[in-house]
Order: structure tokens, then C-alpha cells, then sequence
């Protein structure tokens, strides 16, 4: 019988409590609901274990009252430590970046409005069931996808050129768009042609930017596809070698103003977060790392990237892991 | 891969470097020679250039600063909207001016007295 997950779910703004709730309702999750981070405590009183040891899956606003979704998140962590946990915020959340790197939290939902319910259900889901691979998942069901393998360096090009011309054609806002995803696609399949392939003393194996033919089974995957509104591209390299921390600790030195020009790589992850609407990063430690980026068509490019942006990184496999996705 | 071309001449004492294709590792070491020969002002024109990608941005923002270091006076220009934002985001635009079109870059650069730094950068 399919296991019916518990979230608790603390959102102090009504309107969306009931929109999350109906949402969550929707798609077979049971809900344990909080209106104020007192409640929350109080629900996840230490004397309450029965409570939180049936609860999967933690999702708090971040801006409670006299306690934060922090702390919610950490008074729940001292008792399960395994718990799986979510947070929301209206905040520019690469201002969190450090904070995620403090508390290990690989992802937070950025409150957009409206709320990017699809982006939302998708991080219950990879958190819960460590399901977290595939470009299918944040396009609508039954959406074709194209496939490319990069066996060398040289095929990077011509592949980008593909998918950027595709997303020209589709996109009212054709070169902007193009250009991002071009961008996007450059640092992403970079990424997995130089950064992922290390050798025996965990450095590069390739020299950056140099001409190289990947043996077959480190041959690099690029999906694209579209279901008309969104526009989704990715690229997976089966080595699995980055880790959660590496990208947060690469966003950090962006944000924190010593980034691109100290070549400690990782720089490329900036940029794609920056321009794209909606980056993931999906990691089996030591077998597969997957990219996804996804622009949304009808927006132009100018406003999309004022937009606030989730952070979406998941992680089974290698380092602490717990059976599920973490973020 | 796309060969990355950098097309030199120099006016009035100012350089201008004009890029063609991918700006990415290849521009290692070919830049840094580039400007060891250059005048104290210099134009960046990106009318050709397709992408710049973190690799190529690394390099110009450690080129730069040194020039720009020494007494160097930069111009950037045809960058696209995309190029625009992203000089701005690395910090590029501290280190140069953005025009859109070589002649205003050059207007400027010949009423700017050797070594001194723009007023103010985009």
C-alpha cells in the first residue's frame, strides 16, 4: 500500500495556509497544520514524540513572530534529526545562502506571486521520496523530450546552438531567451565535461576548456523539452561527484562579492541561478549529478530575473545521507 | 570548438580589441599578452563576440583589474542586454565604462587625459 506522507505545515497568512493546504490535499499528503511559530512549538513540544516521529516532511515560513521557521526547524532536528524540512520566504534568499550553508539546508522556497505551487510540490516530493531525477518532472505530464549525448568537447557547441535556437523560435522575448539559455547550457555542460571527472587525488581530470574525448561511460546526457510554458533543458553526467556543499559554498562566494575572479570554479552556477527562472540540482553522490534549468516562455527576460529564485539542490547518496532526498 | 578571435588596432592612442565567438578559457594567456602591449586607454568591442561564459569572465575581471590597476582607462562596448547585466553583476563595470557605440567610447577616451578614471561607471 503507497505510504500517505504527514507534513506539518506552518504558514501564518491564511490565504495561503489554505491554498497550500488544499494543494497539499490534492495530491494525497496528509497535513498537520500551524498558524504561528508558538503553535508550531507547542505542536513539537519534546513531550509531543508521537507527533513528530510520524511527520515526514517540514515546511515553515521563515517570518513566524516570536519564533522563526529557523527554529522551528531546529527544534525539530534536535529531536529527528532525520526529518525533512522546507523553507519558505518572501526574503531574496540568496541573502540565506550562508545560513543554508550553517543549518544544511539544500533548499528554500522562494514566495513568489503567485506561488509557484508545481515548484513546491515537485521539493515535497524529491525530499520525501529521493525521486528527484528527471527534466519530466517539471514539465507537464506527456511533454516530448529531445536528446543529445556530448561524447567530446567539441560537441558541446553545436548541441547548444540546437536547443538555444529551439527556445529563439518559441520564446516572444527570442533573443534574450536564447542567450540565456545558451549561457546556461555552456556553464552546465562545462560543469560536467571539467568539473565532474576527477582523478585519483580528487582534482580535475581535464584541464578546463581543453579538447577532450570522454570515455563512454562518462558520456554526458542534454535533455531539452517544452510544454508550452515552460521551457526545460538539462544535462547529466554520470560521475556524481559534486556535493550540496560545493554549490552552496560556490553561490556563497558570489554573493559575498569574492567570486569570478578568484577561478576556484563553481562561478558558473551563479550565472544560471541568476538568469534562469528555476535551477535544480540533483546529486546521487558518486553516480550521476543532473542540471535543470527552465525559463518561462511568456515572461520577458527583463522581468523574469528580477523575479525571486528558490533554492533547489537534492542530494541522495554520498555524504550524510539518510535514505532520502536531503536539502 | 569555436575559435575565439582577437582582432587589435589602436586609434588616436586608444587600443581597440575587438573579439569574435565564445569568450571562455581560451582567452587565457592570449589577453594577458594583449594588454602587456597596449596603450593606457582601451576599447572592448563585443560586436562580434556570442557568449561570455564564467571561464572568459574570469580572466577579463583579473586582466582588467591590474590594467585598470596600473592607470589604465576602459571601455566596453556592443555588449548585449544579456553581457550588460552580467558586467554588472561581476563587477565588471567598476572596472570600465559601458557605451553602445565604439564612437562614443572614443569620444570619450579622447577627451579623457591619460590615466584618469571615469567619473562615473554604469
Amino acid at each position: 500500500m503507497k505510504k500517505v506522507f504527514l507534513l506539518g505545515l506552518i504558514e501564518p497568512d491564511p490565504d495561503i495556509r489554505a491554498q497550500l493546504q488544499a494543494v497539499f490535499l490534492q495530491a494525497g499528503y496528509q497535513i498537520q497544520l500551524a498558524t504561528s511559530g508558538g503553535e508550531a512549538m507547542a505542536m513539537f513540544d519534546p513531550g509531543n514524540r508521537g507527533m513528530i516521529d510520524e511527520l515526514d516532511l517540514l515546511i515553515t515560513e521563515y517570518l513566524l513572530d516570536e519564533y522563526s521557521g529557523l527554529d522551528i526547524i531546529k527544534r525539530v532536528r534536535g529531536l529527528k534529526p532525520t526529518m525533512q524540512t522546507l523553507l519558505m520566504t518572501s526574503f531574496d534568499v540568496n541573502a540565506w545562502i550562508d545560513q543554508a550553508i550553517a543549518d544544511e539546508i539544500g533548499s528554500i522556497i522562494a514566495k513568489t506571486k503567485p506561488l509557484e505551487i508545481a515548484e513546491l510540490l515537485y521539493a515535497a516530493h524529491a525530499l520525501l521520496t529521493g525521486d528527484i531525477f528527471g527534466l519530466e518532472k517539471h514539465l507537464r505530464p506527456g511533454t516530448a523530450v529531445r536528446e543529445f549525448t556530448v561524447s567530446r568537447s567539441s560537441d558541446k557547441e553545436a548541441i547548444i546552438r540546437t536547443i538555444a535556437a529551439d527556445v529563439a523560435r518559441l520564446s516572444p522575448d527570442g533573443e534574450n531567451s536564447r542567450d540565456v539559455v545558451a549561457l546556461a547550457l555552456d556553464e552546465m555542460i562545462s560543469n560536467a565535461l571539467y568539473g565532474a571527472p576527477r582523478n585519483q587525488a580528487g582534482g580535475n581530470r581535464y584541464p578546463k576548456g581543453s579538447d577532450i574525448t570522454l570515455q563512454p561511460r562518462e558520456e554526458i546526457l542534454v535533455r531539452c523539452g517544452t510544454d508550452g510554458t515552460l521551457f526545460g533543458f538539462s544535462v547529466t553526467d554520470r560521475h556524481g561527484s559534486l556535493t550540496r556543499l560545493d554549490v552552496l559554498q560556490a553561490l556563497s562566494r558570489q554573493i559575498n562579492g569574492s567570486g569570478l575572479d578568484e577561478d576556484r570554479g563553481g562561478g558558473g552556477f551563479y550565472l544560471i541561478r541568476s538568469f534562469v527562472d528555476r535551477f535544480v540540482i540533483n546529486i546521487d553522490g558518486g553516480n550521476r549529478t543532473e542540471t535543470i534549468g527552465l525559463l518561462y516562455l511568456p515572461l520577458n527576460r527583463e522581468t523574469a530575473e528580477t523575479r525571486n529564485k528558490s533554492l533547489l539542490i537534492f542530494q541522495i547518496g554520498g555524504e550524510g545521507h539518510h535514505g532520502n532526498a536531503q536539502a | 570548438m569555436e575559435t575565439l578571435k582577437l582582432e587589435t588596432m589602436t586609434s588616436q592612442e586608444i587600443s581597440i580589441i575587438r573579439f569574435s565567438g565564445i569568450i571562455d578559457n581560451q582567452i587565457k594567456g592570449r589577453l594577458e599578452d594583449l594588454f602587456a602591449t597596449i596603450t593606457k586607454k582601451v576599447v572592448l568591442d563585443f560586436m562580434r563576440s556570442e557568449r561570455i561564459n564564467s571561464m572568459g569572465i574570469t580572466v577579463l575581471l583579473k586582466t582588467l583589474k591590474h590594467f585598470q590597476g596600473n592607470g589604465g582607462v576602459i571601455c566596453y562596448v556592443s555588449l548585449n542586454r544579456l553581457n550588460s547585466k552580467l558586467f554588472r553583476m561581476v563587477g565588471l563595470t567598476k572596472l570600465g565604462k559601458i557605451f553602445a557605440t565604439l564612437d562614443d567610447a572614443m569620444l570619450y577616451l579622447a577627451s579623457n587625459q591619460s590615466g584618469d578614471r571615469p567619473g562615473q561607471v554604469d
